[in-house]
């Protein structure tokens, strides 16, 4: 089943074309890296897919619903969660704190003005749970900002799952990453595809985490898809090679 | 019936050409002591990000400085001397109160929440202080001094009379408009602020001491603000209330302007100026309603202002 | 098992019911009323900045609407007393679902001017309005309610009135901020644009959060009215905004109680220094310099680290 698809997107802000007639199809588990130069429209193109910006043309279909343009807080309800560059959590809120905001929200009970939120034992249960998932068990008392890098990103992945989100978008998730703190976050990401049936699409420059987790990989460039397909694939494609490489031969 | 009497005197006023260009000599003149107070919270906004709620009485204390300096010192040169001096006395007043109290804050909150907050604290702390202040050493009374006597010579334009020194002040505003465009667009001291706002830590590593630019342009504004002061006390005296009056006018007009912007805050400063001054004529109950709802309106449709950007 | 928190704060609670009758000094109970109103407006602006993360410059503007409304009923309308109450409690909050409405739509700094030109407006209306609202002269002689056939003339009896309405008030307000709703609240304080992509509408909790506390903002300005006799234009300037500023963070913007507290160190001083002194704002001021400088959690952050240290000490002394 196809989970994500996007249609001929566009994303022009004023002169510059940030996403230029970009498509994507991502089925149901698969494990998606999308990479590519700095600058070469990644990021934007997430952005427009989560709801951040509208898209200038072009469409997001999630599941098979039409989502172009939904903002964020609609997007997310319908199963996508999202997991960002430099690490968002709620600083000044505890870890579980953190997690049952998401899971209140994900579960609709945001509207009970008067009930104890320590008292509804389904959200804290949830909350232990996803904990569990990402392995921050034991810390939910900790203040979110006593947490190491590493694992502050490992809360955010949390918060991204609370919905059940079908498809995960990650931006970077080791940027800024020890080596051994990038094996333990894509073990956590395969384990999360097997386990819960979640599909990932990520943004990612480390090379090693790309050519050893992923099923496909989208390179982009200058806001264009310029490749897709399996790691050997992309690894032997001269336009990939160029953009790559070409820069440090362009000189001699 | 009100309404009806003061559309009534607005048109009049507006097919009689003294009394309109009365009306727009006073508007501008006041528009011109917005301007600097306004152009002094807008930099200090732009550059610090810090909405000095103090701004109002550092002008008020420019107005009470000059007062003192020319009863003392009595000669005929001795506006001039003030007009010169006095703006650098604030100035130096800003330069303390922004290392003494709004460094620390800014250093001590890494939260930018926090320190905006914080900084709305202390500033709103001095006015309070120096509202008082000047109270215990002045006095609570109305305090004014006569026009300079090199300006008081009256010019007979469009059928009505004024000193010179109202057309005085509003070459000192168009002055020091063009200077302050100047010096942020083709100097080099103006182009490391402009650096600092898009991005302070490249700045920084690029060996900039940001603090002490930061200083340095609150003490501008400080300047500004002092300036429009010595400039008013002839004409419109000093008082206690002066500062938290025209503060509000100010950040009217710096919304309407763009924070941040120094043209802005010109062309924002002559609008409510002008609104000001016909305002009352039309509907003088309710003049100042219109300014702030001049204020909500901009905040609504575009709060960036006339001209505003994010420098 | 009953906690020690929760038994301290019914003793606090029946202290403050039998107040009036052990301790018979008019002049403490008037004080206490006022700190009651006082405190549940702070607590009110409290609601949006310390736990939604907003900065209301206007919010005496609803606290003016309550109590221009309730006069307003009273005197033009001829309403009875506590009906009219009721309504000024209300109506306040359709001016909020406006005035809210356009103040949501922007972020911060300009949030907090939006939010200083709708009160300046509401303001400037009343104090230009003569012939309706009375101008700057403000409306005087507003009667006490009337209970049973009783008018609540006396100091202790309107402390009384004032009492169940505060403490009532207080308790919502701490049911909603430990509420789910409260959490995500929170969240939004904390980091709205995370909370987007949580499912969060943070724009609807936003100005649910603003309605609340224009409710509570515009209680106390009512519950103020009947307490003074009168009501006067000032209600609803951003000096008085200021007033529940100062209390909130001098007490404690991240404490539940903190506003109260700094309510009632705001209002104790001030009837103390103004009979020493003209110069309260320069006190105030040089208060707030040092809030800022050297306290900013407040009179109960300080408390809570006094509290650590202790802790900390006593674990030293066992080894």
């Amino acid at each position: 089943m196809t989970v994500l698809q996007v249609e001929g997107l566009k994303k022009y802000f004023g002169g510059v074309h940030a996403v230029e007639d970009v498509f994507l199809q991502l089925r149901e588990g698969e494990i998606r890296a999308v990479i590519g130069p700095n600058g070469a429209g990644k990021t934007t193109f997430f952005n427009v897919v989560c709801g951040k910006y509208p898209p200038t043309s072009g469409k997001v279909f999630l599941m098979g619903m039409d989502v172009t343009g939904l903002p964020p807080y609609r997007i997310s309800r319908l199963g996508l969660g999202k997991s960002f560059q430099i690490t968002n959590i709620f600083q000044g809120l505890t870890v579980f704190e953190n997690v049952q905001a998401a899971v209140i929200s994900f579960q609709k009970k945001g509207g009970n003005f008067l009930t104890p939120a320590s008292r509804l034992k389904e959200i804290n249960d949830e909350v232990m749970e996803i904990l569990k998932a990402v392995g921050l068990e034991g810390k939910e008392a900790f203040p979110s900002i006593s947490l190491s890098h590493g694992e502050q990103r490992h809360l955010e992945i949390g918060l991204a799952l609370a919905g059940r989100p079908k498809i995960l978008l990650l931006d970077e998730p080791t940027a800024g990453m020890t080596p051994y703190e990038s094996i333990l976050t894509m073990e956590l990401i395969k384990k999360l595809v097997k386990e819960k049936g979640v599909t990932i699409l990520f943004a990612e420059h480390d090379m090693d985490v790309v050519f050893s987790v992923t099923d496909r990989i989208t390179v982009m460039n200058q806001g264009r898809v310029i490749a897709e397909g399996i790691p050997e694939e992309i690894k032997q494609h001269q336009e990939v090679r160029d953009v790559y490489l070409g820069r440090t031969y362009a000189g001699s | 019936m009100e309404e009806e009497d003061g559309m009534n005197e607005l048109f009049n006023c507006l097919s009689s050409p003294s009394c309109l260009v009365g009306q727009l000599v006073t508007g501008l003149t006041y528009a011109i002591f917005l301007f600097l107070i306004a152009s002094g919270l807008s930099i200090i906004f732009g550059v610090l990000n810090i909405v000095n709620f103090a701004h109002g009485s550092l002008y008020m204390l420019g107005a009470y400085f000059a007062y003192s300096y020319t009863t003392l010192f009595t000669s005929k040169e001795t506006y001039w001397l003030a007009f010169f001096l006095i703006p650098f006395g604030v100035a130096g007043f800003g330069a303390f109160m922004e290392y003494f109290f709004l460094r620390p804050i800014s250093q001590r909150y890494p939260k930018m929440a926090e320190r905006e907050l914080f900084h709305i604290l202390a500033t709103y702390g001095f006015l309070l202080l120096l509202d008082d202040v000047v109270k215990i050493i002045w006095g609570a009374r109305f305090f004014s001094v006569s026009l300079p006597p090199s300006l008081s010579p009256k010019i007979s334009f469009m059928g009505k009379v004024f000193p010179v020194y109202y057309f005085f002040v509003m070459a000192v505003g168009l002055v020091i408009a063009i200077a302050l465009w100047f010096w942020l667009n083709r100097t080099n001291f103006g182009r490391v602020v402009r650096a600092a706002v898009s991005n302070t830590e490249i700045v920084a590593s690029l060996g900039v001491n940001v603090p002490a630019l930061y200083t340095r342009v609150f003490a501008l504004g400080a300047w500004l603000g002092g300036l429009g002061g010595v400039l008013a006390l002839p004409i419109r005296s000093a008082n206690p209330e002066m500062g938290g009056d025209i503060l509000f006018e100010s950040f009217i007009v710096v919304v309407v302007g763009g924070l941040g912007s120094i043209w802005g805050a010109l062309i924002g400063a002559i609008m409510i100026g002008i609104l000001r001054s016909f305002g009352i004529l039309a509907i003088p109950s309710l003049e100042l309603v219109f300014a702030f709802v001049l204020m909500a309106i901009v905040l609504i449709l575009r709060p960036r202002g006339i001209l505003g950007k994010i420098w | 098992m009953v906690k020690p928190q929760s038994l301290l704060w019914v003793l606090v609670i029946l202290a403050l019911v039998v107040f009036p009758l052990i301790i018979k000094a008019e002049f403490l109970t008037f004080l206490l009323t006022e700190i009651l109103i006082m405190g549940l407006f702070a607590m009110s602006f409290n609601l949006l900045l310390g736990y939604t993360g907003l900065l209301p410059f206007g919010h005496a503007g609803f606290f003016g609407l309550g109590a221009y409304t309730l006069t307003l009923l009273i005197k033009k309308a001829s309403l009875p007393i506590l009906l009219s109450f009721i309504l000024s409690l209300f109506i306040p909050v359709l001016f909020a679902l406006v005035i809210g409405y356009f103040c949501i739509q922007r972020v911060k700094v300009y949030f907090a001017l939006l939010s200083l030109a709708f009160g300046q407006i509401i303001f400037t209306i009343i104090f230009k309005w003569y012939s309706f609202t009375g101008g700057d002269t403000g409306i005087y002689s507003v009667p006490r309610p009337v209970l049973f056939g009783w008018e609540l003339k006396s100091t202790v009896a309107y402390y009384y009135f004032t009492l169940p309405f505060v403490l009532l008030s207080l308790l919502l307000l701490l049911m909603i901020v430990r509420s789910p709703f409260g959490v995500i609240l929170r969240a939004i304080r904390e980091n709205p644009e995370r909370a987007e992509y949580l499912a969060i509408h943070v724009k609807k909790y936003q100005l649910l959060s603003f309605l609340i506390s224009a409710f509570f903002a515009a209680e106390a300005g009512s519950l103020f009215v009947l307490f003074q006799g009168y009501s006067v234009p000032i209600f609803a300037h951003a000096t008085k905004t200021v007033e529940a500023l100062v209390m909130t963070i001098l007490g404690g913007t991240y404490s539940f109680i903190g506003p109260i507290i700094g309510a009632a160190i705001v209002t104790g001083l001030d009837k103390i220094l103004t009979t020493y002194t003209e110069y309260w704002p320069l006190v105030l001021g040089i208060i707030l310099l040092f809030l800022a400088l050297y306290l900013p959690g407040g009179v109960i952050g300080l408390w809570e680290k006094i509290k650590v240290s202790i802790k900390l000490k006593g674990s030293e002394g066992r080894e």
